[in-house]
């Protein structure tokens, strides 16, 4: 166990998608915040996390405060890896994921 | 009638010159055997009455020669009553006594009945054609074999609001969408050369300046000596189809995309649950959890099958190409496969190393489908083959099975959208019947071809070809959105 936890934000429109990963990841030895608020992404109200996965491409790269924040795209879209590239995320997961996949892209990334 | 009918001809003095002679009539009809039951008996015969103003006007006047083209007579001596039109040709000659007065007449008149009624039948079915043609909804056009269009319907001018001036030979150019027009020219170019029925589509536009989309359906004439004489075709609208087509394909992806969110959470929690059960010692709930994730994997494949076929309908397909090693691969998709068939053995008889340009996630969905399916149709076997050769600057891939075998007449279809083929004992197999049609489309898509060969009771094999130069220029294609 790391010193300090890792603080995963998650932000997916699905609650359950929502629930079961954070379950996963506190399993795997993270800190997990939750949101569907846009605004938690522009606010960030409990401060930084060390990766961020969404669902939505956001433009968070060009923004000063969360350029350097990792971001994994977490997308249904068949293309994700695309999407992802394009978006200029870290990387991707996608949807439905494989939990081993999931946590080696988080682990690779924090 | 006969051919050698001999000719109505009578000669009259003045005094008898207002219209052929009832006799003369007579006896025409008797020596051409148009004998009637009530023929004579009332002298049942008759001249229009212009005919005879004519005559005695010319009679009356300086006597000058005077033409009947196609007269109608009728003749009153059918069995059933009814008037029996015969036609004549008519030339009525007025005769000169000594002092250059008209003093008689030499009727000379010539049945021309069959010519004119052939002539009637021919109008007739130009107006039969004329009529059918302008009233169908279809826009209808005829061509020289060259191409070169000779005539539209009605329908085609109202909706184009063109004339046949502006549209004659290559007009129809001017209505076509610019993004086509390179497209259908190409087409049509060779689809004159080839001389085979041949269908396309593509917008057409309206008087209204709008775009609607036609199919095009064309059949050559030809002569006896199967010349092709000209070109026959028909456009259809075919808008609402394509619209209604398209809806149907974003609602299967809507629809699709939208499945994909339970499912996600529900493999998570399965995934949440076999591991907690695993780590708590319980090895039973962890193995049925496992199952039951492969299963989600199972809805999760068909899904992505819907989807990957809406994409390829759409011509939305992207493919990420990359160098990889083809062996590999398959190396890969055979372990993945095996795990789930323990009934068969995937034999593995490669070629050397093959790097391929292409993309491997298509290649390795190409190589799965046609897995899963030798093992679906070969319930009874075994062993199922992967081969790989390296011909003619392409690899060549095949997968054997030793299973149900497919009926030569069936065989064609198989990859097309939807197609299944269905079980003799057992109910059909399962599968939406897309895995071998997006098999299909992403080879030919990649350049390469795919085909079957199969012997009923025998087996199958399905053999994709893939292009080792050009492998690299199949990336980021977008596929045709037209067929």
């Amino acid at each position: 166990m790391t010193p300090h936890r890792k603080r995963i934000l998650v932000a997916d429109d699905d609650p359950a998608i929502r629930d079961v990963v954070r379950m996963l990841l506190e399993d795997a030895g993270y800190d997990v915040e939750t949101t569907d608020d846009a605004a938690t992404l522009r606010d960030f109200p409990n401060g930084l996390p060390d990766l961020l996965l969404l669902d939505i491409c956001l433009a968070l790269k060009s923004h000063t405060a969360t350029k350097d924040l990792p971001i994994l795209l977490f997308s249904a879209n068949r293309d994700a890896e695309q999407i992802a590239r394009d978006a200029g995320a870290d990387g991707f997961v996608a949807k439905p994921f494989d939990l081993d996949t999931l946590l080696a892209t988080v682990a690779r990334h924090v | 009638m006969d051919d050698d009918a001999p000719p109505l001809l009578d000669v009259h003095d003045a005094a008898t010159f207002l219209a052929v002679h009832p006799n003369t009539i007579r006896r025409w009809a008797q020596a051409n055997k148009l004998h009637g039951s009530r023929m004579g008996t009332r002298g049942d015969w008759r001249l229009p009455e212009k005919t005879c103003s004519p005559c005695s006007a010319l009679l009356g006047t300086k006597g000058e020669r005077f033409v009947a083209n196609e007269l109608p007579i009728l003749l009153d001596w059918d069995t059933n009553g009814e008037p029996y039109r015969k036609y004549l040709d008519f030339v009525y000659e007025p005769l000169f006594d000594a002092n250059d007065s008209p003093d008689g007449l030499m009727c000379f008149g010539y049945e021309v009945t069959e010519q004119v009624l052939a002539r009637q039948g021919f109008e007739e079915g130009e107006e039969r054609f004329r009529t059918l043609a302008d009233n169908i909804q279809n826009l209808a056009w005829m061509a020289n074999p060259d191409g070169w269009i000779f005539w539209y319907n009605q329908r085609w001018y109202e909706y184009t609001g063109t004339t046949l001036e502006e549209m004659q030979g290559w007009g129809w150019e001017r209505v076509h969408h610019p993004d086509h027009i390179e497209r259908v020219v190409a087409f049509v170019q060779e689809a004159w050369q080839n001389g085979a029925p041949w269908e396309l589509t593509f917008p057409l536009r309206g008087r209204d300046g709008q775009y609607r989309w036609v199919l095009t359906r064309a059949f050559p004439v030809r002569d006896q000596d199967r010349n092709v004489v000209r070109w026959v075709g028909t456009n259809t609208d075919i808008t609402e189809q394509r619209t209604l087509e398209q809806q149907k394909d974003q609602f299967i992806g809507i629809a699709s995309h939208e499945l994909k969110t339970p499912v996600t959470s529900i493999k998570g929690y399965t995934q949440l649950l076999e591991r907690r059960f695993r780590n708590a010692g319980d090895e039973r709930a962890s193995e049925m959890l496992g199952k039951l994730d492969v299963q989600v994997d199972k809805l999760t494949g068909l899904i992505e099958d819907l989807l990957d076929a809406t994409k390829i309908e759409s011509g939305n397909l992207l493919f990420q190409p990359s160098l990889f090693d083809l062996n590999a691969l398959i190396g890969e998709v055979v372990e993945e496969i095996q795990r789930t068939a323990p009934r068969h053995t995937i034999v593995q008889d490669l070629a050397p190393v093959v790097a391929l340009a292409a993309d491997r996630d298509r290649i390795g969905q190409v190589l799965t489908n046609l897995l899963t399916n030798a093992i679906k149709y070969s319930p009874q076997a075994d062993r199922v083959v992967v081969r790989t050769e390296r011909r003619d600057g392409s690899v060549v891939t095949s997968v054997q099975d030793f299973g149900i075998g497919i009926p030569a007449v069936l065989q064609p279809h198989v990859f097309e959208r939807f197609y299944r083929v269905a079980g003799e004992t057992r109910a059909t197999y399962p599968g939406l019947g897309l895995g071998l049609y997006i098999a299909a489309e992403f080879v030919r898509r990649h350049g390469g071809d795919i085909w079957v060969e199969s012997e009923e009771g025998t087996g199958t094999t399905m053999t994709f070809s893939l292009p080792l130069e050009h492998a690299h220029d199949a990336g980021n294609e977008r596929g045709g959105g037209t067929r």
